[in-house]
């Protein structure tokens, strides 16, 4: 199939203009961002660099029933707003969108300010939040598009730049978002990913099958109320599992398939390969920086060969 | 005694009885605003033609008694305040009738409140008011800039906020914290109508709330008040903040708000 590569931030971008074409009350707030949609001014608003006041003037959107997608730096919004995400958004359910642009360690050499790597694990501990993890731009469109239609606060993680296209031809069909997605079926070992590793993921098992290694490849699209019991299923079907994220991997998904292993009294071995607790302190490109991580296609392959 | 200042005794004595009773609620802070929020119910919000963010959710009591008063929340309802599996906790939630917003976090009902302002501009109702009640500890939040520059920025004129001016926040006098004053200077710069007015005076809190209804900017009143209004020992002491009665001290209270 030939490699197509799309920008999640740009397709985004019209995904939400065509929505607020569709839902004649969804309202979009940007901040300091005034540049990103165009159509339905009326509808559009920028609060400049601040995102507290940000998700603030969201909720009392959504109070009064109009939905509202937002979007932004993730690191800034969901660690500088994090108080009004959990009181006011979670606590009283409210249909606000987050759209966190430069997620993980896309922003690269614009520093660790840039990074985030904590995002999910924060937001693990709300109730009600819905965490969407696009594997590329067709999924992320998708997402915006299915949080649109539920009830509650929802957070759409995307990175930053062109990314090559998962969902296309026989995956396209796969996605759907109340149940992790399987990309690839394989015996030996299961491997559970999200974002733009599940591409990686995708090489890596083409790598190792000609080593004879068998990867069934999980796209975790979204982290809600389904993973547990679904993801138990799979994880019982092999012998040996793996998590790859661009995330913290103390907090992140790796956490929480730790801790079904545990509560789930599952033998097998769980192997986790994922950002350290530890901020990036050198320039790089983002797959210079994901290599240093053990997160570049090479070092993914090492691993699992190592850890067979 | 005209009927305002009976039921206002009335409800004074209702904050300090379910504050006692349920060991806990911030006394003080509640008789500083209860005033303004009788006049809020009363005159502008009984019939849902406009709506109202208590930000300063300690202030909760107060809300409760009037809510009840107004005949939105039940007297079976607010005599389980505090108690367990009541909705009526120390700072208020959208789970209690007639409350729109949680709040008890410092700094966030007026970007809500915003919100809600602005969901009106885009439904096309005209007129409609967004009432916010602030303390003046809450104007040493930097959330509460980034909505007084916006709103003041985007002329919001249906945004009312008042300020429960009491010069006391949780630990101090505000004047040994972070001064009040120039803040309130700098918010007229930011595009803010602001009049002042005194917060325990019915008639005029109501003919300033009037006079402000056709600003053509937000407004911010600022209600001159004291913290404890009603019970003299409680009055202007920044230790009742937190405290709640002995009952040698409710029974003083009680008997100080008598008619
Ligand atoms: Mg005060």
């Amino acid at each position: 199939m030939k490699l197509v590569a799309k920008n999640s931030r740009i397709e985004c971008g019209k995904t939400i203009e065509k929505l607020m074409g569709i839902h004649r009350e969804l309202v979009h707030i940007t901040t300091d961002g005034n540049d990103y949609t165009h159509k339905h001014r009326d509808r559009h608003f920028d609060v400049g660099i601040a995102e507290g006041n940000l998700i603030g003037i969201a909720a009392g959107l959504a109070i009064k029933k109009l939905p509202v997608i937002i979007n932004g730096i993730t690191s800034f919004i969901i660690t500088n707003a994090f108080m009004q995400i959990r009181d006011d958004l979670c606590f009283s359910n409210l249909k606000v969108i987050m759209l966190g642009i430069g997620s993980g360690i896309s922003y690269a050499s614009l520093g660790f300010t840039h990074h985030s790597f904590e995002d999910i694990g924060l937001l693990s501990n709300l109730p009600n939040i819905k965490m969407y993890l696009p594997a590329d731009a067709i999924a992320a469109k998708k997402a915006l598009t299915d949080a649109v239609l539920r009830d509650g606060p929802s957070y759409v993680r995307i990175r930053t730049g062109n990314e090559p296209v998962v969902y296309q031809g026989t995956h396209a069909k796969k996605l759907n978002f109340s149940k992790p997605t399987v990309v690839s079926e394989g015996k030996d070992v299961i491997v559970f990913t999200y974002g733009t590793h599940v591409f990686k993921m995708l090489k890596v098992k083409n790598r190792l099958k000609s080593r004879g290694v068998e990867i069934k490849v999980v796209d975790v699209n979204s982290i809600d109320v389904y993973p547990r019991k679904l993801l138990l299923e799979e994880i019982t079907s092999h012998k040996k599992s793996f998590v790859i994220e661009e995330h913290c991997v103390e907090t992140g998904l790796g956490s929480l398939m730790a801790n079904l292993f545990i509560e789930n009294n599952i033998k097998t071995q769980l192997v986790k390969i994922g950002l350290p607790k530890e901020f990036c302190k050198i320039a790089g490109s983002a797959e210079e920086l994901l290599s240093r991580y053990n997160l570049g296609i090479n070092e993914i392959e090492k691993m699992i060969i190592k850890n067979l | 005694m005209n009927q305002s200042r009976a039921d206002l005794i009335k409800l004074r004595r209702r904050i300090v009885t379910m504050c006692y009773r349920a060991k806990m609620g911030h006394i003080s802070s509640a008789l500083s605003c209860v005033d303004v929020l009788y006049v809020l119910y009363k005159n502008f919000l009984n019939k849902n033609h406009n709506d109202f963010i208590l930000s300063k959710g300690h202030a909760a009591p107060g809300l409760y008694v009037v809510l009840n008063h107004f005949k939105h929340l039940k007297d079976a309802e607010l005599d389980k305040f505090g108690t367990l599996g009541s909705a009526l906790t120390s700072h208020p939630t959208c789970l209690v009738p007639g409350i729109q917003f949680a709040s008890g976090a410092l700094g966030l009902g007026l970007s809500v409140g915003v919100g809600m302002s602005l969901a009106n501009k885009i439904k096309g109702i005209k007129n409609r008011k967004t009432f916010i009640l602030i303390g003046d500890g809450e104007l040493n939040e930097g959330s509460v800039w980034e909505s007084l520059i916006f709103a003041g920025n985007n002329s919001m004129k249906n945004l009312i906020v008042v300020l429960d001016k009491n010069n006391i926040q949780a630990s101090d006098y505000s004047k040994n914290i972070i001064k009040t004053d120039p803040l309130i200077k700098s918010i007229k710069k930011l595009g803010w109508n602001t009049v002042f007015t005194d917060g325990h005076d019915t008639e005029k809190i109501l003919t300033t709330i009037n006079s402000v209804f056709n600003s053509q900017k937000p407004t911010l009143i600022i209600t001159n008040t004291i913290k404890g209004k009603g019970v003299s020992f409680m009055e202007n002491d920044p230790a009742w903040h937190h405290r709640n009665p002995t009952e040698e001290e409710f029974n003083l209270a009680i008997k100080e708000l008598t008619l």
